[in-house]
């Protein structure tokens, strides 16, 4: 009975070809649910930061490039787990399908994204992207806004403090910068 | 003559396969590699149980202290030329144990690493790729010396 099924075996493999894929010569196309390295939309990306902070290895991380803020994905690290695709409140991380990503140098394997960035007006620090502004800006205006709400998106979570400390307790500031005012880009249309 | 016996070396590398404290997904892969399904033995590639009858050194997960003067020691009983493989996102940069406490670095940090393949694990289709790779790089090594 197992000699029968050897033999049907050797007759299917005639007609259906070798059971071994042919890869380095085919491509071979990988199921549609496999996890392949996170791609990034640079249309969608805010550089909101919430991929970096999930990231459980750190290969996300944001970069502060002057003007520019980028977020930077080293696949070295990446375990291919997702949670950056779950947690991306824009829905900018997609996995691809790419698997084939062996190098010679590993620092090549990287995607980074760049777009203008948003800075403190006071000290200059970094604090997030334009776009994200704009976004926070525009899911604010729902609300009955403050006064100074265009101030609170152009600070940095220090000096925001000591400026909502003033404010409150009526003491002066020694020296403070003329803010100009972040323009959302809608309003710049 | 070395034209010939860069022939040979390409037509047929030996591979030992080395464990470095991984978490076996990235062996498994690498089994898998050489079931029929994927078959690398059609490239003349063969596991071998010896470092000193092989050519390509694949060294999976992170080094971690206890393994490290292990790697140290297969590495100096492997003849030369010799190719290593970090396999998996552990072997190419530590990975989700990078932070740990008894890690020895990354193996580019112990030895000299020529091709990388991430992925955790990488699919045995990733393997082939990387081992297609190391065998160019095996071409480029003409003359014996690295």
């Amino acid at each position: 009975m197992t000699k029968l099924k050897a033999v049907l075996e050797g007759f299917r493999a005639l007609i259906k070809g070798p059971f071994t894929v042919r890869y380095p010569f085919e491509p071979s196309p990988p199921p549609e649910t496999f996890r392949g390295a996170p791609k990034r939309d640079i249309e969608k990306c805010t550089a909101c930061g919430a991929c970096y902070q999930n990231c459980p290895t750190k290969a996300i991380s944001i970069l502060d490039l002057g003007k520019e803020v980028a977020v930077d994905v080293w696949y070295g690290k990446c375990i291919f787990c997702a949670r950056c695709t779950e947690v991306c409140p824009e829905e900018a991380v997609k996995m691809s399908l790419t698997y084939d990503l062996s190098t010679y140098n590993k620092e090549e394997v990287r995607e980074s994204v760049s777009m203008p960035a948003q800075r403190c007006q006071i000290c200059g620090k970094l604090i997030t992207s334009d776009r994200q502004v704009d976004k926070v800006i525009d899911r604010v205006k729902i609300l009955p806004l403050p006064l100074n709400y265009h101030m609170m998106v152009s600070l940095c979570p220090e000096c925001k403090r000591k400026q909502q400390a003033t404010l409150l307790l009526g003491l002066r500031v020694e020296r403070v910068p003329a803010i100009t005012i972040p323009v959302a880009v809608s309003e710049k249309k | 003559m070395s034209g010939l016996i860069t022939w040979a070396r390409i037509k047929s590398p030996w591979l030992f396969h080395f464990n470095s404290g991984s978490c076996n997904n990235c062996d498994i892969e690498l089994l898998d590699a050489l079931t029929p399904r994927f078959d690398v033995e059609r490239f003349g590639i063969l596991l071998e149980g010896s470092p000193r009858h092989a050519d390509v050194l694949v060294v999976t997960g992170i080094v971690n202290r206890q393994t490290l003067p292990r790697l140290k020691r297969i590495y100096d009983q492997m003849p030369n030329p010799k190719i290593v493989v970090a396999l998996g996102t552990c072997a190419t940069s530590g990975g989700i144990f990078s932070e740990g406490y008894n890690i020895a670095g990354p193996v580019d940090k112990v030895i000299p690493v020529d091709v990388y393949i991430p992925g955790c694990p990488p699919r045995p289709q990733a393997i082939i790729d990387g081992i297609v790779k190391a065998l160019a790089k095996i071409q480029a090594l003409r003359g014996g010396k690295r």
